[in-house]
């Protein structure tokens, strides 16, 4: 059906200056005209499927119809001869070749109709299947569009600074920017937690060997002999 | 469509994920409304977020045409359709003469889900740049 095709159309994707609608209003209006005559077409296809079905179980009622009748005339003629009536069996014969020749065509008739039905169902499903495809597209143009709307107009209205016109290269440094500024403070913040603590200088004491760390593992050891040697 | 971007607006109103990244978010009614999810720190690249009945859209723009080094153009477009696969949850687009970022997801998504997205595109956004600055004009 081409749809990315006619979207395509619908789309203007190339020398789109800044402002100008992206969407062909045109182009929609034609993708929304398709939609309406689908659905008209949709329509009339099933109202004929409910014709074409009645008709076909019409017809299956006469093949039906005619068959138990044939089968009955079998009998009678089989019936007169074994009466010896050869004159009522012909006759009776004359009426079961009409009844077949009649079977025949009613047959062929309900078949045609049958193939219609099924014919008709699946054009239908097609239809409905290309209608919602068709609507989809339709509404990721106008999405499409009212973003496109949308980002100019708070554009605009952001000043220069959050523009996504702005060159993005220069964005990007700009973020990265900031990115590092809040990590050296957060670490010139820790840095000053520490020395105010009197941390940094302890650790360094400690590190330079001047002073233990109290909870080493020989310090424990050492005060609880020493605690045992005072019992 | 009104109730999911509400949803948004409300989830990203003063978030902060887990990574540390902020959230603040206001609702932009027009003709078809939408809802514009900034990230503290990366101003400049908003995210966009309209709602139809089976789907949402996370748009962010990156740059117009008008930046790219005029004989670049095609070894960028080339460059994007090779990295929207490797991409996590977001592709490459052109809405008018401007490239973007989206993602789409459906309009049932849970919260999670969502901002998740708009965590994952944000950070897809500035890799974008980076990778693709080599085609852009420096000013």
């Amino acid at each position: 059906m081409g749809l990315l095709n006619k979207l395509l159309t619908a789309v203007r994707g190339v020398a789109h200056e800044a402002g100008e609608a992206i969407v062909d209003e045109q182009g929609v209006r034609i993708l929304e005209q398709e939609i309406r005559d689908s659905k008209e077409n949709m329509n009339k296809a099933k109202t004929s499927l409910t014709a074409v079905m009645a008709e076909s179980m019409a017809a299956n009622r006469k093949v039906t119809a005619l068959e138990n009748e044939i089968k009955e005339y079998e009998g009678y003629v089989a019936a007169a001869l074994n009466k010896g009536d050869e004159g009522l069996a012909m006759e009776a014969a004359e009426k079961l070749a009409e009844l077949e020749t009649e079977f025949n065509t009613q047959k062929t008739v309900a078949e045609s109709f049958s193939s219609q039905v099924t014919q008709l169902k699946s054009t239908i499903k097609e239809t409905e299947k290309q209608i919602e495809a068709m609507e989809r597209q339709v509404n990721v143009v106008k999405t499409t569009e009212s973003v496109q709307k949308a980002a100019e107009a708070t554009a605009s209205s952001f000043s220069g600074t959050t523009s996504s016109l702005n060159n993005a290269a220069s964005s990007l440094e700009r973020i990265k920017a900031r990115q590092q500024k809040r990590q050296d403070q957060m670490a010139a913040a820790s840095e000053l937690a520490k020395d105010s603590s009197g941390e940094d200088l302890k650790s360094r004491l400690a590190s330079a060997g001047i002073t233990q760390s109290s909870n080493s593992a020989s310090s424990v050891l050492e005060r609880i002999r020493k605690q045992q040697q005072g019992e | 469509m009104q109730d999911v971007l509400n949803k948004v607006t409300e989830m990203t109103t003063h978030y902060t994920t887990e990574g540390g990244l902020h959230f603040y978010s206001e609702l932009i009614d027009g003709e078809t409304p939408l809802v514009k999810v900034t990230i503290e720190d990366r101003d400049e690249f908003p995210i966009y977020v309209t709602a139809s009945s089976d789907q949402m859209l996370c748009v962010i723009y990156l740059f117009d045409e008008a930046q790219i080094i005029a004989d670049k153009i095609h070894e960028m477009n080339e460059a994007m359709l090779r990295l929207s696969l490797p991409m996590p949850l977001s592709s490459f687009a052109k809405v008018g003469n401007q490239y973007v970022v989206f993602g789409a997801l459906s309009s049932d998504s849970q919260d999670s889900v969502i901002l998740y997205e708009l965590e994952t595109l944000s950070d897809n956004a500035l890799d974008a740049i980076e990778a693709l600055e080599q085609f852009l004009k420096s000013e």
